[in-house]
């Protein structure tokens, strides 16, 4: 009766709750990548000078290895001595067997590693940056988010095969991978959403363009009351302890020129209020379905993605057009908001105190209507985005492999 | 590794980028070599030699300071210089450079007689694009399309597969479904690769562009009724509009030109054309025979940066019909030439005779290598056979020029180096750098370079009276090369030529 005890093993290890070592290794790759990100970004604001062993880069190299070996493991184990349950749960690649996150995971760990020779070689060519974006950056940005992919993939479908009993740990931990893996997207388009270009239309842009995709998916695939909510909490808790822990460590500039005095680590931007348009997203994901399943009429997304656009670019601009004017304003400048914080190599001037209309070279307020005339792209943006992740996010429901 | 370029794209000198600086930190005799890097941000290195210094010198530290930095709080902490293993008086650092620009390196040095700085010039240019080793880009090639299958198949798998329960089977529909999946994933894949290769090939263009290039000249001779005139003019582009910035002197003089006559080097000429607009500068041409002449054009911008301008001319013989309408300008009371047949000996040993009778002989080590720091050292015997006493010549007590036969090098050396003494000037602290003197020792810090006439330590063999001059160097490229050294005596400039041959 093979069948019959691969059922029971299968239901014993969903009902548990407990999250599996491989989830739990994968969940800490996330964690470890995204906070060695931030770690670095910081380390080249405050200190510039780096080496392959700074404590950033070794961050980001343990969860490289942690996802690639944990992943790799099991996939071996999967493939030559993986029990029916075990095997049922894994999907088939180039002759061998593992869960479709880990092989997503596993792309993941190659990306970076590919990135590592790729980048070394671009200093050497065209001197060290010091932009987020190049050509190896891209391709090590990649493997991270392959790697929190790969995680979100894993817990979702542990949830996914859960029983209803212990549904809810295996949800928020999906929740929690989704938060990193936004949390990710923020920090790839930090040059862009700093609290200077929150009345500039191409932030809102941005913005519509890309977190709707992660809050609706996840809001409609998590097994939780307030899914997109508990996502946008991680995302800000984690940039949050960031923002609170760094600046305690002091540290100065080792690159010359310097342009202002930093004695601190320079913390990262206080987090982006996605919390705000997330509640609204739950409440009106809540309507159209019960959490972790499709509407009966599956047209009504269509719906669901307009007037969530209009939540989202609403309820998301509205807020940061009145929050950058705090920011901005003399009461951020503190340790809890750590407003008006730069790295050294920004010459200190009035554009840190006004909002840029692009860039930092083009300053001053932009007249409301002029920014109206540009920013209502966002909503079409907004609705794409959000269509799309639910398509994503319909598809994750069954997703058990 | 392939550089591409790097003879011919460096700023002061031609086909020299490293810098040699003689001159001395506070009471320690110091001579420095600071090899930027080819690409900016770049590591520069640095070595530090304290001759005599050996148990004396505690500690030894470099920090970079761009020519814009605030005074206090610009630059970052000194790096500290260590002791090279099996030679006491070397030290040796890296430093990064972060931008294009003039810096100077302060050097300081600490120990028993107290602390003194050096401030050495350092123009940091782009000098060239690194191509992908063929073995890396290979490797690279292999890792992208493992990348790129893998990435096709994880679509294929996780529509075919990922969303079936635990024992169900995959049907046909699965697989099919899997395989347009795959083909999607392959479309979108190659459509990206295709804009990252695009944007790979963008941001190799841009960095190309910013190779350093010296500013355009026209250099042209024309004989004038009273006297023949070198004119030079800065056709770039760019000098009318962002690249444009006011000249500073280097020994009282805007522009210090060599003229080299190609191929014999049987002609030189070291003149100070004067600016008669914001891109022209006149010299009068000496009578020197018709021919080629390499033009090579020493300026120092505002904030330091020294570059060396660069034409060729072909000056005809002077006919009596063609003398033109123009004027001629005075000529400088500094410039020099010389016309003769260099000291046919190559290298160290060989002597020639001056205009006043004097002999010029070059002594030291015998043989010349690529890349290994060497004093070109010259002694100067009166008719008499004794030791001449020389003068200052604009500020130094000697200068030289050599030249690779086939142009591709060009440096003007002073005993102080091949730094300029125009960028020291601008970029050399105002105020001297605060020191920490040891017990009882009066703290010394400043600029003093070697061949001053105001050294401050009055070493007898390098100031003015001395018979004996040197130049601290290491020539770039193995070949042939001509050395002209120039020193003054009884008011005259003498100028006596060498053969020089650099061994691999």
């Amino acid at each position: 009766m093979p069948n019959a005890i691969q059922t029971s093993e299968h239901s014993r290890q969903g009902a548990t709750g407990r999250v599996p070592w491989h989830l739990g290794a994968v969940l800490f790759a996330s964690t470890s990548v995204i906070v060695g990100v931030i770690w670095d970004i910081s380390w080249h604001r405050t200190i510039g000078r780096d080496s392959f062993w700074t404590p950033a880069h070794l961050a980001i190299y343990a969860g490289g290895l942690a996802a690639g070996l944990s992943c790799g493991w099991l996939a071996l184990k999967t493939t030559f001595s993986g029990t029916g349950a075990e095997t049922g749960r894994s999907v088939r690649m180039w002759g061998f067997r593992a869960p479709l996150g880990a092989w997503v995971a596993i792309w993941g760990a190659i990306a970076m590693l590919t990135s590592a020779p790729f980048d070394d070689w671009w200093h050497n060519a065209y001197g060290l940056d010091v932009e987020i974006l190049s050509p190896p950056h891209v391709v090590l940005a990649l493997g991270i988010c392959a790697i929190q992919f790969g995680a979100l993939l894993m817990a979702l479908s542990w949830q996914n095969r859960a029983s209803p009993r212990a549904q809810r740990r295996l949800a928020l931990a999906y929740a929690y991978s989704a938060g990193l893996l936004l949390l990710t997207l923020a920090v790839l388009i930090m040059e862009y959403s700093m609290p200077n270009q929150w009345r500039g239309p191409a932030f809102h842009l941005i913005s519509a363009g890309l977190f709707p995709v992660v809050l609706f998916a996840v809001g409609r695939a998590a097994r939780l009351r307030w899914p997109a909510t508990w996502t946008a909490l991680v995302y800000m808790g984690v940039t949050l302890v960031m923002m609170w822990v760094l600046p305690l460590f002091p540290a100065e500039p080792l690159l010359a020129p310097i342009l202002r005095p930093v004695d601190s680590m320079v913390p990262p931007e206080f987090p982006l209020l996605l919390v705000a348009p997330a509640v609204a997203l739950d409440l009106l994901l809540r309507r159209a379905a019960e959490p972790g399943r499709a509407p009966a009429r599956a047209s009504a997304d269509w719906g669901v993605a307009a007037l969530g656009a209009v939540l989202f670019v609403g309820i998301f601009g509205v807020v940061h057009w009145h929050f950058g004017e705090f920011m901005l304003s003399e009461a951020a400048r503190n340790y809890v908001f750590q407003g008006d914080t730069w790295g050294y190599f920004r010459r200190p001037g009035p554009w840190q105190h006004e909002f840029w209309q692009g860039d930092r070279f083009m300053r001053g307020d932009l007249p409301e209507s002029d920014f109206l005339s540009r920013a209502w792209w966002a909503l079409p943006i907004g609705f794409l985005s959000a269509r799309v992740g639910l398509w994503v996010g319909n598809w994750m429901l069954a997703v058990r492999r | 590794m392939v550089v591409a370029g790097l003879y011919l794209a460096t700023a002061g000198h031609v086909g020299s980028k490293n810098v040699f600086f003689a001159g001395d930190a506070g009471p320690y005799p110091v001579s420095v070599v600071v090899r930027p890097p080819d690409v900016v941000p770049g590591l520069a290195e640095i070595s530090i030699r304290v001759p005599g210094g050996t148990g004396e010198v505690e500690r030894v530290t470099v920090r970079p300071v761009r020519w814009d930095a605030a005074p206090e709080g610009g630059a970052p902490p000194p790096d500290r210089a260590l002791p090279v293993p099996g030679d006491p008086e070397l030290h040796s650092a890296e430093l990064w450079l972060m931008t294009v620009g003039a810096y100077r390196i302060e050097v300081t040095v600490e120990g028993s007689r107290g602390t003194g700085t050096a401030s050495v010039p350092v123009t940091s240019v782009m000098l060239a694009v690194r191509d992908l080793p063929p073995g890396l880009g290979a490797v690279l090639l292999v890792l992208a399309s493992l990348l790129l299958a893998g990435a096709v198949s994880i679509a294929g798998a996780a529509v075919r597969e990922s969303r079936l329960g635990p024992e169900e089977a995959i049907r046909r529909t699965h697989r099919r479904r899997g395989w347009i999946a795959m083909a999607g994933a392959a479309v979108l894949l190659t459509a990206a690769a295709w804009f990252g290769n695009a944007w790979w090939d963008a941001v190799d263009r841009g960095v190309r562009g910013g190779i350093f290039k010296r500013l355009a000249v026209d250099a042209e001779v024309t004989h004038e009724a009273d006297g023949s005139v070198l004119a030079i003019q800065i056709t770039d582009p760019s000098w009318r509009g962002w690249n444009w910035s006011p000249l500073v002197p280097d020994h009282g003089k805007l522009m210090h030109l060599f003229a080299v006559g190609a191929p014999g080097m049987e002609a030189f000429a070291h003149l100070h054309p004067a600016p008669t607009d914001a891109a022209t500068f006149r010299a009068r041409w000496p009578d020197l025979p018709p021919g080629e002449y390499r033009i090579y054009g020493d300026i120092v911008h505002e904030s330091g940066f020294a570059q060396t301008v660069v034409d060729t001319v072909w000056v005809d013989p002077a006919a009596p019909g063609d003398a033109g309408s123009g004027s001629t300008p005075e000529p400088d009371a500094d410039d020099s030439w010389w016309r003769g047949t260099p000291a046919p000996a190559a290298g160290p040993g060989a002597s020639t005779t001056l205009a006043d009778g004097s002999l010029l002989e070059w002594v030291g080590e015998p043989e010349l290598r690529v890349d290994e720091e060497t004093l070109l050292s010259f002694a100067v015997r009166d008719p008499a056979g004794d030791p001449a006493v020389l003068q200052p010549y604009m500020g130094m007590i000697s200068h030289a020029a050599l030249t690779r036969d086939d142009g591709s090098v060009f440096v003007h050396l002073h005993p102080a180096g091949t730094i300029s003494m125009g960028s020291l000037a601008v970029l050399a602290p105002r105020t001297p750098p605060a020191t920490d003197g040891g017990a009882g020792d009066a703290a010394e810090s400043g600029d003093a370079v070697r061949g001053l006439p105001s050294d401050p330590h009055g070493r007898a063999d390098h100031v003015a009276g001395a018979a004996e001059v040197e130049f601290p160097y290491a020539f770039p490229r193995p070949g042939e090369y001509t050395i002209w050294v120039q020193v003054k005596r009884d008011g005259n400039v003498l100028t006596g030529a060498f053969r020089a041959r650099v061994g691999d």
